[in-house]
């Protein structure tokens, strides 16, 4: 594949499913410099997934594979590296700013960020709308533990709501 | 809050824009990045004044010798336009940074003047070393300045081959040119993004004005 053509399927990719690309970031990056470096990290990653897509699924679930298997390792990378990044925070991670947003998505993505990393993968395709087979297919889990695992999830995040309403 | 409540407030991403821009920060970032441009600039000015003032002194100082020593008419000319040519690089160099300053003076302190001030920075990068009309323009006066005072040294020392003259400075000249060029083709590879994102970015905040 040629890469003025690569580039083009990856724009028109990205210009398409970057709230994909977004979601993933905030939910794993703890900043905003880390959501744009994972954002820079997955974007790589996803151009370089052009050449491998085979048309097998729809392109939200690749991009969506791509994202979380990225930031999955990102995250791992971080925990080794992720030090010694507060010059970098200060300066270029504010460029790029959340416009005016309900408090009710920030309270979601802080729940969100309570879970552990695979939890979370679950948590972003379940509010995407994923079914369990879609899931499963993405994050290579039984369809069985995905369940297990969502309905943990739902049951944890009824349990902070009521919680939340008894305050 | 319940569990649909939560699906539909999650959905709202998708119609919403996600990002904004932070317009503060992001005139201090252009500030920053005109600073780093006029710090490389101002090392390219001070190379070429030097360069410059230096080759002026050393083909005066040629001219000097061909017309103290009586050295034919041409002689003396070949030194007189290598005398020249540098100091008009130099003057020519001093000139255009003027021009360049006067018009970034003229921009205002809005961040879309700050984008404009950018784009015209790169602009005026990319007219001195990234364009190879201007490239020639450029170098054609210094590359034909030595060319002229190496031929005339060999003119005046006399024992020296007429051929193997010709073939260093064609060698010489050819040289010139293929390090002009391919270090033209890298600034341009380095700025052309640079100057598209600018103008992406002032017609981007055109728009949303």
């Amino acid at each position: 594949m040629l890469d003025a053509e690569r580039n083009k399927i990856f724009e028109s990719w990205v210009g398409a499913h970057k709230a994909i690309l977004f979601k993933v970031c905030r939910a794993y990056g703890a900043n905003p410099a880390d959501r744009e470096d994972l954002f820079q990290e997955i974007a790589l990653q996803v151009w370089h997934s052009v050449e491998s897509f085979r048309g097998d699924a729809a392109i939200s679930t690749w991009i969506y594979r791509v994202a979380l298997n990225t930031a999955l390792a990102w995250k791992r990378k971080e925990r080794k590296h992720g030090e010694g990044r507060q010059d970098f925070e200060t300066t270029t991670g504010l460029l790029i700013s959340t416009p005016d947003r309900d408090p009710r998505l920030d309270w979601i993505y802080q729940r969100i960020a309570e879970l552990d990393e695979v939890n979370r993968s679950l948590a972003l395709l379940m509010l995407d709308g994923f079914s369990y087979r879609e899931i499963s297919a993405i994050l290579g889990l039984s369809e069985s533990n995905v369940g297990v695992k969502i309905n943990r999830i739902k049951v944890a995040l009824a349990a902070q709501l009521a919680k939340e309403e008894q305050k | 809050m319940n569990f649909d409540q939560i699906m539909a407030t999650w959905k709202t991403q998708d119609e919403a824009p996600l990002y904004g821009v932070n317009r503060d920060l992001l005139q201090l970032v252009l500030q920053h990045e005109q600073s780093k441009i006029r710090r490389a600039l101002r090392w390219e000015m001070w190379i070429a004044y030097l360069v410059g003032a230096g080759m002026t002194a050393f083909a005066g100082f040629w001219l000097w010798v061909a017309i103290y020593r009586g050295e034919p008419l041409l002689d003396a000319v070949a030194a007189g336009v290598g005398t020249g040519a540098f100091a008009l690089w130099a003057g020519a160099f001093w000139l255009s940074r003027k021009r360049q300053a006067r018009r970034e003076r003229s921009f205002g302190n809005t961040l879309q003047e700050e984008v404009r001030r950018n784009l015209s920075l790169v602009n005026y990068q990319l007219s001195i070393g990234g364009r190879w009309g201007s490239v020639l323009l450029w170098s054609t006066l210094p590359v034909g300045g030595a060319a002229l005072i190496y031929w005339l040294m060999a003119e005046i020392n006399k024992n020296t081959d007429f051929w193997r003259d010709g073939w260093l400075i064609f060698i010489c000249l050819c040289s010139t040119v293929w390090i002009t060029y391919s270090g033209s083709h890298e600034i341009r590879q380095k700025l052309e993004p640079r100057r598209q994102r600018l103008a992406d970015l002032l017609a981007a905040l055109s728009t949303n004005e």
